[in-house]
């Protein structure tokens, strides 16, 4: 009895300063930047009030940038979800003797750090990139501005190309250790019931990753809605990602300003959290059935 | 024979992109539309890489990802071991509450944390920088280590112990090398996640702890290839080199057959 609550001491024990270090902070910067968005400790204010909120809300451009950074996200983790898992099916279902190398680019791709990967692809994808050049050699074009804009351009394109690439490796690895233990062997059951590989691809590969493929997802459509990196190096000034909207406001010398920041990066906290129980509600809508069809 | 092009196309629009900062690093001029350098050199990159900005901010980033993967695997450690145990009651929540940073958008999360060091006085010092980087980087090492910990087959610690061996030497003679393979896996995956850091070394250390994310970032604006394709190469490197180096224990992590 004393050996066994002793133990569940040492369990709290070992687990406590992990738990410490990644929660606090930011639980910490959640209430913090909450409370600086209705005026909380920032210069100038005097009690509550939803100025922050109204200014970046009547701010010039606010509904092109909202709008854009909302389509980047949703595209970004759509895509990443679809291409992630449909690499984890192949790798599942077909296992090659090139795993290894595989793995390797996965891996490497999901480690790039976000600013190299942006500039490579600037460097290749860019209307004078290495890509155009290459299309230039062919006879196609003559010029950069006849190559098509895939960075720097109004539909983020080059932005959702970044997420996608490495996001899409994230979920490959998230949704890996499920793949090989648990739906491997349920394919295996659909296939041999007869179902095809489409079949056994949407009913019961994808079912049996979701545990893993939704948190995923939330957190690719999180980086989506708040990464700076991606949009500060491959985005235009109009629209603008709305990351890198707040991290002007914050850095604004007019400290009143930083409210503002504060209220950005609320309102895409709040996005996130709305995605996150959305699917949460949406994946408890599947993982039951929706008759008895025993009786 | 889809599935065949597709590797290809896919494994092609990683490396590609690599390639041509490559060329660009060696580049001395390099316009529209040369597919190829019209002229090289290693000179400028060879100059670039001596230089003293260049071999502080290596340092600097070096120094960082070292302390955040000790301290990480030091933190990780005992919480991979307890979370491992199967039937723990909380372990659900506990994992939860591990994503918590990668769920929330990192533009909050890096201004949060800058305003946390602001009010704590210590903003803009290297151990504020670890400290920043520790809250995205624990996640990882806290998974990586409690896969491993799964695959451990305890009994073998619990048979040296009852051969009379002394906790530490279990821990340094049996367990640790046991777990070498994830031990590996999660201090390069806590190291690269640390080593990628650019907004949350920005503001953390208030442009005072300077990084080759940083210094490739400030170089964008100039457009020189040769800048932008040395430095960039100086960031992916060794993180190519580090993930070489443990795919193998990445792939088991993963349960690959």
């Amino acid at each position: 009895m004393t050996a066994a609550a002793g133990g569940a001491t040492r369990a709290w024990g070992s687990v406590l300063p992990a738990t410490l270090i990644v929660t606090v902070p930011v639980t910490y910067a959640l209430v913090q930047g909450i409370g600086a968005s209705v005026g909380v400790g920032v210069q100038g204010a005097d009690g509550y009030s939803l100025d922050a909120y109204r200014r970046v809300v009547a701010s010039p451009g606010f509904d092109r940038s909202l709008a854009f950074t909302l389509w980047i996200a949703a595209a970004s983790t759509f895509l990443a979800v679809c291409i992630g898992s449909s690499i984890a099916w192949l790798w599942t279902t077909r296992p090659g003797r090139t795993r290894r190398f595989d793995a390797g680019i996965v891996h490497l791709t999901v480690s790039i750090p976000h600013v190299a990967w942006a500039v490579a692809l600037a460097a290749t994808l860019s209307q004078s990139g290495w890509l155009a050049r290459v299309t230039a050699a062919t006879g196609l074009i003559d010029r950069p501005d006849q190559f098509p804009v895939i960075v720097g351009d109004q539909l983020g394109l080059g932005i959702i190309i970044h997420i996608v690439t490495k996001e899409a490796a994230f979920i490959t690895i998230v949704a890996l250790p499920l793949a090989n233990r648990r739906a491997r062997a349920l394919v295996a059951t659909a296939a041999t019931l007869g179902a095809t590989r489409f079949q056994q691809f949407r009913l019961v590969f994808l079912p049996a990753l979701a545990p893993a493929l939704l948190p995923a997802a939330v957190v690719v459509f999180a980086f989506g809605l708040g990464s700076y990196e991606p949009p500060a190096i491959l985005g235009v000034s109009n629209p603008r990602a709305l990351s890198v909207v707040a991290l002007d406001r914050f850095r604004d010398p007019d400290l009143s300003r930083r409210a503002d920041a504060f209220a950005i990066s609320t309102l895409l906290g709040v996005i996130t959290l709305t995605v996150a129980v959305a699917l949460w509600l949406w994946a408890r809508r599947w993982a039951r059935p929706a008759a008895d069809s025993s009786r | 024979m889809t599935a065949r092009l597709a590797r290809l196309g896919a494994i092609g629009a990683i490396v590609v992109p690599i390639v041509v900062l490559a060329l660009g690093a060696v580049s001395i001029r390099w316009f529209f539309p040369q597919v190829l350098p019209a002229e090289w050199s290693g000179e400028p990159a060879h100059d670039l890489l001596t230089a003293s900005v260049t071999v502080r901010a290596l340092s600097s980033g070096l120094l960082v990802a070292t302390w955040v993967t000790v301290i990480a695997l030091f933190v990780a450690w005992p919480a991979a071991k307890v979370l491992a145990r199967p039937g723990l009651r909380w372990r659900g929540i506990i994992m939860a509450l591990l994503l918590l940073p990668s769920v929330v958008p990192p533009i909050g999360l890096a201004m949060g944390i800058n305003v946390a060091l602001l009010n704590l006085g210590v903003e803009g010092t290297t151990a504020a920088v670890v400290a920043a980087h520790l809250v995205p980087a624990l996640p990882y090492t806290v998974a990586a280590l409690a896969a491993a910990f799964i695959r451990h087959d305890g009994r073998i610690d619990q048979q040296a112990a009852s051969l009379g061996a002394p906790p530490s030497y279990v821990l340094l003679h049996v367990t640790i090398p046991a777990l070498r393979g994830g031990l590996a896996a999660a201090a390069v995956l806590t190291f690269i996640v640390s080593w990628s850091q650019y907004l949350l070394t920005l503001l953390a250390g208030s442009g005072r702890v300077v990084t080759v994310t940083m210094l490739l970032f400030n170089a964008v604006s100039g457009g020189n290839p040769s800048t932008i394709g040395t430095l960039a190469l100086v960031a992916i490197v060794p993180v190519a080199v580090l993930v070489a180096l443990v795919v193998g224990p990445l792939e088991r992590t993963e349960g690959a057959a």
